[in-house]
């Protein structure tokens, strides 16, 4: 099979938007991914799996466009024999065999039976899946489905990977094997796109993230400063215990704690603007007091939090110099947005 | 060339393998079998005298009215609804293939399976004719050979439209393959005069010498067999090419 990578790889999105009907699924994004790991981080409808399909060639742009490597995806087979996709819906060809499904997707990449089977037989084994060859895919465990989904995203040897939640049901051991074949790829000088709404799970794998929120680019950079920013912003800690008013009075003279809010007998809530502090003192008050804890939990604590935090702050600093329109568009940059944190806090 | 004709027999095999595979070929084999096994009752209780024309009715009905149309459901209402709704698309047109290339592959998969399960169906006709008198045999062999290669074109035919529905409203394949076999195909051949020629089926039954039935068969047009194979075929270019330019051209997505 003769396949040419004369260009490296590439993803290029310009005022790409894309709706469904009268819903916004991507709006204006403008982005270039090169060679590398790149998480695609966002809550649920944010829009990563349009973009990821828009990149696979499975939808077209509404309005703008995007290119791999230069070329749109879309019904393009000199664009699509770079690229390996695994889809997130937990669908394959029930009645194939793992071997069967794998080798004649790699027979579709363009290659001959005999190499197709035998790249198949290598995909397979790497991600774990020698003994259940001949077993058919309807069969095999959710994990099994998910590793042999990759296994036929990567058997042709794709430089242009698009990964769509690849790590739904995997367990441990298979997310290791998972992590580890897209860390090699990434470094042999492929392009990983993967989706995740995890923060966790690509931050064992890269530091470079892009994060949707609302079909917009809300950030674009590195998971530590994606952290920095989840530590910096006002902070919620739930405690559900036994005493609550109680444990407010011994908290409420804790640094950084800036408010508490009860709902119900038995629930409290501290906003803190310095969360490593405040974690410690109250589990030191509940150790201290003897408390009978319910649950200790923080409801910020989540990437949802984060792109609510980032889209309100990409508003604000939009609103004053921007169209109502504009500021919706403008993605803060984690640089950017860092600075203008400690400008703020000189200030303050 | 020679490397899409290579494409071309990868895709075949993928998609012979994935018919053979399901469901498909289990429902298209158990319908051959119910129209051989009434074709056997039919030519056994038939009188001598009148075994000539109880072939007509058993071609007529069984595989005129009933076979042509259920190969065309099995094999092709699901040629790409099947795929969306599985959500198994995804995997296809991520790789490297012409669009093109690949709804006719399918098509040709299908059709081949169609035509196989065809030829059986007709082989067994055959065989009772044998069995119940070698003189029918000889003098209808030829016929039924005839009537086999008018029923390929028809096949054909409404595989195109099949395929057409399919990759053009993939949530409603069944149903509008439905109605427009029923509609055009079945209702059509039964028309009285010259209203029959929206009908394929017709034409196709006039290729195999079929005697015209349906109303007022005496005010039926008579088509000669160059023209109504030529018309076979060209309509079946005509839906195909609609198949592919819609498949080429449409996004698809699980409804669910």
């Amino acid at each position: 099979m003769k396949r040419t990578k004369a260009h490296p790889p590439e993803l290029r999105c310009e005022r790409l938007s894309r709706w469904y009907g009268k819903v916004a699924a991507l709006q204006n994004l403008n982005l270039t991914l090169r060679a590398g790991v790149w998480g695609l981080l966002g809550p649920n409808g944010s829009g990563k799996t349009t973009l990821l399909r828009l990149a696979a060639g499975q939808l077209r742009p509404s309005l703008g466009s995007i290119r791999l490597s230069g070329q749109a995806p879309f019904a393009n087979p000199a664009a699509l024999a770079r690229v390996g996709f695994c889809p997130e819906a937990d669908a394959l060809y029930e009645e194939f065999t793992g071997l069967e499904f794998v080798s004649k997707m790699a027979e579709l990449s363009g290659f001959s039976p005999r190499e197709a089977k035998e790249r198949a037989l290598q995909s397979l084994e790497t991600f774990g899946l020698q003994r259940a060859l001949h077993r058919r895919v309807g069969g095999y465990s959710r994990g099994m489905r998910q590793r042999v989904k990759l296994a036929q995203a990567v058997v042709h040897d794709p430089d242009i990977l698009l990964l769509d939640e690849p790590f739904t049901g995997t367990d441990p051991t298979s997310r290791a094997v998972i992590l580890e074949q897209l860390r090699l790829r990434g470094q042999r000088g492929a392009l990983v796109l993967l989706s995740t709404h995890l923060l966790h799970e690509v931050e064992s794998l890269t530091d470079r993230i892009l994060l949707l929120a609302r079909g917009q680019v809300v950030a674009q950079g590195r998971v530590h400063e994606i952290r920095a920013l989840l530590e910096e912003h006002p902070h919620h800690i739930r405690v559900v215990c036994d005493r609550p008013r109680e444990l407010a009075r011994a908290l409420i003279d804790t640094p950084g704690v800036v408010s508490i809010h009860f709902s119900g007998d038995s629930a409290v809530e501290f906003e803190s603007e310095r969360p490593d502090e405040a974690y410690p003192a109250i589990c030191a008050e509940l150790l201290r007091g003897e408390y009978r804890v319910e649950s200790l939990t923080s409801p910020d604590a989540t990437l949802e939090a984060l792109f609510h935090y980032l889209t309100e702050r990409a508003n604000r600093s939009g609103a004053e110099s921007r169209s109502p329109r504009a500021r919706f568009n403008t993605p803060v940059f984690l640089e950017q947005a860092r600075v203008e944190h400690e400008h703020s806090e000189v200030q303050s | 060339m020679r490397a899409l004709f290579a494409l071309l027999h990868r895709l075949v095999a993928f998609e012979w393998l994935r018919l053979r595979r399901g469901r498909q070929l289990r429902v298209a084999a158990l319908i051959a079998a119910a129209v051989s096994a009434a074709t056997l009752v039919a030519l056994v209780a038939s009188p001598e005298a009148q075994l000539e024309s109880t072939l007509n009715d058993v071609f007529f009905w069984g595989m005129f009215n009933v076979f042509a149309y259920a190969l065309a459901f099995v094999f092709h209402a699901g040629i790409i609804a099947d795929e969306v709704q599985a959500r198994t698309l995804a995997f296809l047109v991520s790789r490297p293939l012409p669009r093109p290339t690949l709804l006719l592959s399918k098509y040709v998969a299908g059709s081949a399976l169609s035509w196989l399960l065809l030829w059986v169906a007709l082989l067994v006709v055959e065989a009772l004719l044998g069995l119940r008198s070698v003189t029918l045999l000889r003098d209808q062999g030829l016929w039924v050979v005839r009537a086999g290669l008018a029923l390929m074109l028809l096949t054909a035919l409404y595989a195109a439209v099949a395929s057409m529905w399919s990759a053009l409203l993939p949530e409603a394949a069944a149903t509008m393959t439905a109605l427009h076999l029923g509609i055009f195909e079945f209702a059509g051949s039964w028309m009285p005069g010259s209203f029959r020629w929206i009908s394929f089926n017709y034409a196709a039954q006039q290729l195999a010498d079929l005697p015209p039935r349906g109303l007022l068969p005496e005010l039926a047009p008579l088509v000669d067999p160059v023209a109504a194979a030529a018309l076979l075929i060209a309509a079946t270019a005509l839906f195909l090419g609609l198949a592919i330019w819609t498949f080429q051209t449409s996004e698809y997505r699980a409804s669910t």
